[in-house]
């Protein structure tokens, strides 16, 4: 997936936010039943940047193994997945938010990432490792603002 | 540098993405940030951050786009996926 992904060939996306879970993200309602070859996964997700042109990172109680918190990597297209814009939004107005509903998704097993074992090993991990460039983006769209607003006036008579 | 700021507008207006940025991301070869190996640059993290800085003082929506299919989208494979996975 990660030459694909760095040639800019395919996309990756994280599903972990759902329409009743946002901060409480070690509680999803989204579940991934054990089937043949792989999972069958339904629940839903909002708020998912990059969806609708991207394979999916879906985060979801697996019931087979003590409804631990694991990740499945839904691809775009897949049948049972429907990915939805959302309309009307005031900030970051190009950056494409979904909704995502999952039906009978059918996941092969190859798709389940193996060291996502928990919430804590798994989807904090990579909280944590991520929210920091969060951080560096917001300080870079202030300083932007800033900058702009003193070219201005400094500008204008 | 070239800037595609004003290039952005319509695309701000529409609530689209514009995936032309793609070629202007390529050559600046930034892609993959922290990743090791399969082609990315592999930069620490303060590199990383100061390279989502500088873009997010033009852009927010378009540093999201590629924080997203980076941070927690590579990132989270090469984090959590086995070596056939990556």
């Amino acid at each position: 997936m990660l030459p694909a992904g760095i040639n800019y060939e395919k996309f990756y996306c994280f599903g972990l936010t759902e329409p009743q879970n946002g901060s409480d993200a070690s509680d999803l309602q989204t579940t991934a039943t054990k089937v043949e070859g792989g999972y069958l996964l339904n629940g839903k997700k909002r708020w998912i940047g990059n969806a609708t042109f991207s394979d999916v990172i879906i985060w979801s109680k697996n019931p087979s193994d003590g409804n631990r918190i694991q990740a499945f990597v839904v691809e775009q297209g897949s049948k049972g997945f429907t990915a939805t814009k959302i309309e009307g939004k005031y900030g970051l107005r190009m950056t494409q938010n979904a909704d995502i509903e999952l039906v009978d998704c059918f996941v092969p097993e190859k798709n389940k990432l193996t060291k996502a074992k928990d919430f804590g090993s798994g989807t904090a991990s990579v909280l944590e490792a991520s929210r920091l460039m969060v951080a560096w983006s917001a300080t870079g769209l202030m300083t932007g603002a800033y900058e702009a607003a003193l070219k201005y006036t400094l500008n204008r008579k | 540098m070239e800037s595609c700021e004003k290039d952005l507008l319509k695309h701000i207006d529409e609530t689209s993405m514009p995936m032309w940025i793609i070629d202007k991301l390529k050559p600046l070869g930034v892609n993959g940030f922290q990743i090791k190996g399969y082609g990315s640059p592999g930069y620490t993290s303060t590199e990383s951050g100061a390279i989502y800085f500088e873009m997010a003082k033009i852009d927010a929506s378009i540093t999201t786009f590629l924080m997203v299919h980076n941070a927690i989208g590579m990132q989270v494979i090469d984090l959590l996926g086995d070596e056939e996975q990556k």
